[in-house]
């Protein structure tokens, strides 16, 4: 009964198809196709031709020939997709969990609605540099987390932690930051589903947890599909927590110990080596395509809209 | 009749239970005057309404605990950044932090005010946010309908290659674009650079993703019902819809705000008057001493006076954002 | 470049007019090349009258916004040439830090939107020289009508009068020509406990044997507390490439192949700074908690020497004790070698004609005798010019008992300029420079703090530096 309305979709589509050509299809093919060139300069745009060693370089299985010596580039492979794959894992999960359940506790409550939503979102207008320094103090030397946990001294994210310390705090840090977002989609979320469903809960004498599996999950599955989504491909990306919470490549100067793969990639644009950083892209760019594919395909049974 | 969505299934003890309600011996039952025998005491119908207050109780005082404790969490870093603001460098560099500021200074407000071009800034920041977000709500509304109710040839397709553009780091495009702007010769004038601040990013692939869950939920009859009513899709779009997806589209709308006022890396490489700048770049290039050291307390105390007014149009907006809307409309 | 050494006139009076004939050590082993300063052939002189040049310039610089100094006199000196040339403006562009200005500019570069002249560095410069995108400015300095020495509104002395360790640094690239002026320069210097060191009885020591032996008797007295350090060099790479200067190690060579400091006499020396870190003799930024600037441990008393940029002097100056000025160690006192830093001024091939000769004019005007001293008074860093020691105004700055920061500021100055001059180097700048640099900062933090062997850490210094291709 419904008709094709290719011609009309198309129309409605038109601005974003033309404004994604101009500045995303055009700057990503542009871009991808630099990893392919060899020697590339990122000043004058020029290069010494077609090659495929730029992937090999990045993941330390190509050599750079000097003086004699050949020197493997271990930085990627070695720290930056090990942390990159933790906080992927680790803080998506949890924080999705986590703000699932302050979206519901902040949607049921009586009293004191209205400030504890106001509240809950204020990580996300709070500076970043700010809470770079805050989480800095906590995780000091002599700061409030070592004085919870008793091992005052122990450093956390400062010269000599060991890169699992480091890395729960830089876990601890991202989850914090992501929990507004998540909260607030899934607060509108939450608005728009019918009463009517938790009162026929209600009449049914269901528990709240029964209540919170079969019928809230459910009914907001497409939101959080939407968040699983997105989140993952972010948390594939990350790179301004490790600025914000370490300051630099690693817990101690010329340490690369909490690189991930996009701080990496940030760096080659510095240095002008463009040519690795978009090798490195374009491969982590298979990885959450294909993890992405992968979500989908598990996710369409358990999805309604 | 309609398509059938996707149905939820019912476990066989709910399926049972369904059908007990159906019988005749369960109308029969008068809940007033049963007792009810639990472990071989006997309780009444009042007893158990007793129990279950307590347990919403308890649940109540839990929720708020949870909540309480999550929202000192969250609270905590926005409250050192109002007491930063309020510290001298020297306190604040000191290895020995203070939770309150030894000496309160005001004076780093006055000082923000008298040093950048406060004025200026807040509003090159006000015109790109708000054209920015006007037509990013556009250009999603728009894109969102189509694949969500828009039935047309390689729309999964499309789809799927839009989310796949948000795989790939931004850092990487931005040469590109720059000198694509620089192309179009919008860098030398006051409208082009505006413009190129605001036109490239009216798409953003994430919002639209997030719409379209939004409105596949609103149920297909409605569509369906419109179009047996002769409306069009335009009408269908605008008086159905959009009202429907309002907390959506109202979070959407202050969530790209926000991050248009939060943006600096493109807006700093494109304005390259000091006239031209936003607030972002105003905060960090104003407040470094001679030898490149941030003065903490007054970009604090910056961030504070900038930060505030997005946290009042949260506020503002929220009751928007949290009103429920029913599904009434369905059943009439 | 001639290694030609010229011995300086003894006479270093009270204020030492600084006719610095002396050419720095460069680590480049090249062959003598051409004159850098000979007008290039597509030079076209400057012919007209000078006020009647008009443009409007960008001028894309780091001076931090607002009330900082550096913004100060910058916006100052704008409004007076403007008022001298009126058919020109200025228009300052900030830009928030070196790395800022420098990725900024590497943007512009290809996109073609490069202002008429920035701030830079002159490992930035070799960078955008790869791209051809840099004025060579030789025929403008011996030009006729606008050159330097020239008696026009901008009153900028001749080409001797600029500090020649500084000029020279603008010629070090691999093109012939000069590529970069200084716009304003630092050094390092030790700044030192005086109370203490009166108390004690100890010598400042001038050479690093004389300043171990020195750490030795520090930690070996029983009256010092137990969290002081005697020494902190608050920049790991500068201690890196000046102990190889001071100690003739290679470091790095303006020709292929690039990066020599892989090699054993480095990382001996390495190994032996490792041992007198773990003896607590000494620390630097990197392996600090918290990267804490050496200035802030200082003023808290944790440490008794420091080692900083003149730059930074302001940061080393506190009212708990009387803060000394001392020279950095040495290996050989005869043979003194201390780091030139600071940033210089370049210009930019694509403007017009008209705003290269505007460009030119202002960057005379702003690095005069007068303007220059006024900027180091301002900021402790050193005036480019040596004629700036002579004005009225040099010598009412210097000799009024100025206290405070101020008055640390005046003795470093004064310092630097009676005792400097013919120690100063710098370092081959090449696209690839400044990762070296860099590298081998990270690589002697790793080796002090024990992340890394000094095997290891050289391996992976050299493995970034092997990645970043020729041009």
């Amino acid at each position: 009964m419904i008709k094709k309305n290719n011609w009309k979709a198309w129309l409605y589509l038109g601005p974003v198809i033309i404004l994604m050509a101009v500045f995303t299809f055009y700057p990503l093919i542009s871009t991808i196709g630099i990893a392919f060139l060899k020697d590339y300069n990122y000043l004058t745009q020029s290069s010494k031709g077609f090659t495929f060693e730029n992937f090999g370089v990045v993941l330390g299985l190509v050599g750079t020939e000097y003086q004699g010596t050949t020197y493997y580039m271990t930085d990627v492979v070695k720290y930056a997709i090990p942390n990159t794959l933790i906080i992927v894992f680790v803080t998506v999960p949890l924080s999705t969990i986590i703000s699932l359940l302050i979206a519901v506790g902040l949607n049921s409550i009586p009293w004191f609605k209205k400030i504890m939503q106001t509240i809950f979102f204020i990580p996300y207008v709070t500076n970043a540099i700010a809470v770079g320094m805050v989480f800095a103090v906590l995780f000091d030397y002599q700061g409030i987390i070592n004085f919870i946990t008793g091992q005052m001294g122990t450093p956390w994210i400062d010269l000599g932690a060991s890169q699992t310390r480091a890395m729960i705090a830089l876990c601890v840090y991202i989850i914090w930051h992501a929990l507004p977002f998540k909260i607030l989609i899934f607060l509108s979320g939450l608005a728009g589903i019918d009463k009517q469903y938790y009162d026929a809960a209600k009449i049914d004498c269901a528990s709240k947890f029964r209540t919170l599996t079969k019928i809230t999950v459910p009914l907001l599955s497409p939101q959080i599909l939407y968040v699983l989504i997105t989140s993952f491909i972010g948390s594939f990306k990350e790179y301004t927590a490790v600025v914000g919470l370490i300051g630099r490549q690693g817990t101690s100067a010329g340490s690369k110990n909490m690189y991930t793969v996009v701080y990496y990639i940030y760096d080659t644009i510095g240095n002008n080596q463009v040519q690795y950083g978009s090798a490195a892209a374009v491969l982590l760019f298979l990885v959450i395509l294909a993890f992405t594919a992968l979500q989908f395909w598990v996710s369409k049974k358990r999805v309604y809209y | 009749m309609a398509k059938k969505q996707k149905e939820y299934k019912p476990s066989r003890r709910e399926l049972a239970y369904e059908e007990h309600r159906k019988s005749p011996e369960y109308a029969a039952i008068d809940t007033k005057s049963m007792t009810l025998v639990i472990r071989e005491n006997e309780t009444t119908v009042a007893a158990l309404e007793k129990a279950q207050k307590t347990a919403k109780v308890l649940s109540l005082v839990l929720t708020y605990l949870f909540l309480g404790f999550m929202a000192l969490i969250v609270i905590f870093p926005f409250y050192w950044m109002i007491i930063t603001s309020l510290k001298s460098t020297t306190e604040i560099r000191a290895s020995q932090q203070t939770f309150f500021p030894q000496a309160v200074l005001w004076s780093n407000y006055v000082k923000v005010f008298q040093s950048f071009d406060f004025v200026t800034y807040l509003r090159n920041t006000l015109i790109v946010g708000i054209i920015s977000t006007i037509g990013t709500l556009i250009t999603t509304i728009f894109a969102a309908f189509a694949f969500a109710r828009l039935e047309f040839k390689g729309r999964d397709f499309l789809f799927a290659v839009l989310l796949a553009t948000m795989m790939i780091p931004g850092e990487m495009m931005v040469i590109t674009n720059y000198i694509t702007v620089a192309n179009f010769g919008w860098l030398g004038n006051v409208v082009g650079v505006f413009t190129s601040m605001i036109v490239p990013f009216w798409v953003s692939v994430f919002y639209i993703y997030l719409l379209r869950q939004n409105f596949k939920q609103i149920p297909n009859e409605l569509y369906l019902a419109a179009k047996v009513d002769g409306k069009s899709d335009w009408s269908y779009l605008w008086q159905v819809m959009v009202p429907l997806g309002s907390p959506t589209i109202i979070s959407i709308f202050i969530l790209k705000l926000m991050g248009s006022w939060n943006s600096y890396v493109w807006p700093n490489l494109v304005a390259n008057k000091q006239e031209w700048r936003l607030i972002t770049n105003g905060l960090r290039s104003s407040f470094t001493s001679t030898s490149g050291e941030p003065e903490y307390g007054l970009q604090m105390a910056a961030t504070v006076l900038v930060t505030v007014p997005l946290l009042l149009l949260f506020i503002f907006f929220r009751k928007y954002i949290m009103k429920g809307v029913g599904r009434a409309g369905i059943k009439g | 470049m001639n290694k030609i050494k010229k011995l300086i006139p003894a006479s270093v009076l009270l204020l030492g007019a600084l006719v610095g004939c002396a050419k720095p050590t460069s680590s480049s082993s090249s062959a003598p090349r051409e004159d850098p300063y000979k007008v290039p052939s597509d030079y076209v002189p400057f012919a007209g009258n000078i006020q009647d040049i008009e443009a409007t310039i960008d001028f894309w610089e780091t001076f931090g916004g607002g009330t900082a100094p550096n913004a100060t006199f910058a916006n100052a000196i704008v409004a007076e040439f403007q008022k001298r040339f009126p058919k020109i403006t200025v228009n300052l562009v900030n830009h928030n830090s070196y790395p800022a200005i420098y990725s900024d500019l590497s943007n512009a570069i290809p996109a073609g939107t490069t202002p008429t002249m920035a701030i830079c560095y002159p490992d930035h410069v070799a960078s955008y020289m790869s791209a051809g995108a840099v004025e060579n400015l030789a025929g403008y300095m011996a030009d006729p009508v606008i050159g330097l020495g020239v008696d026009d509104k901008t009153e900028a002395k001749t080409k001797d009068d600029f500090i020649k360790a500084y000029l020279d640094e603008g010629v070090e690239y691999k093109q012939n020509g000069v590529y970069s002026l200084p716009y304003s320069k630092s050094t390092e210097v030790m700044f030192y406990n005086k109370t203490i060191f009166d108390a004690k009885g100890w010598q400042v020591p001038t050479t690093w044997d004389e300043l171990w032996d020195l750490c030795k008797t520090i930690k070996e007295d029983p009256t010092t507390p137990a969290g002081v350090t005697p020494l902190g060099y608050d920049s790991d790479d500068n201690l890196f490439i000046t102990y190889c200067q001071q100690a003739g190690i290679a470091y790095t060579d303006i020709n292929n192949p690039h990066y020599l400091f892989n090699n054993d006499k480095a990382k001996a020396f390495v190994t032996n700074f490792k041992e007198k870190y773990d003896k607590g003799y000494f620390l630097t930024k990197g392996s600090s908690a918290n990267s804490s600037y050496t200035s802030t441990q200082f003023t808290n008393q944790t440490l008794y020497m420091t080692v900083g940029s003149t730059g930074g002097t302001s940061y080393n100056y506190t009212d708990q004790f009387s803060v000394g000025v001392a020279g950095i160690p040495q290996v050989d006192t005869n043979s003194p070698k201390v780091i030139q830093q600071g940033p210089s001024v370049c210009i930019f091939k694509r403007a017009t004609t008209a705003q290269k000769q505007a460009a030119w004019l202002f960057y005379k005007f702003i690095t005069n005798s007068a303007n220059s001293g006024l900027l180091a008074s301002m900021t402790g860093y050193s005036p480019v010019r040596a004629s700036s020691y002579e004005t009225d105004f040099w010598k009412d700055f210097t000799g009024s008992s100025a206290t405070g920061a101020a008055g640390l500021t005046v003795s470093v100055l004064d310092y630097v300029a009676k005792n400097y001059s013919n120690a100063f180097y710098t370092s081959p700048a090449f696209k690839g420079s400044s990762v070296a640099r860099t590298e081998v900062g990270g690589l002697f933090s790793s080796v002090l703090l024990g992340t890394k062997t000094v095997e290891v850490a050289f391996q992976d210094a050299m493995s970034a530096c092997a990645l970043i291709k020729d041009e």
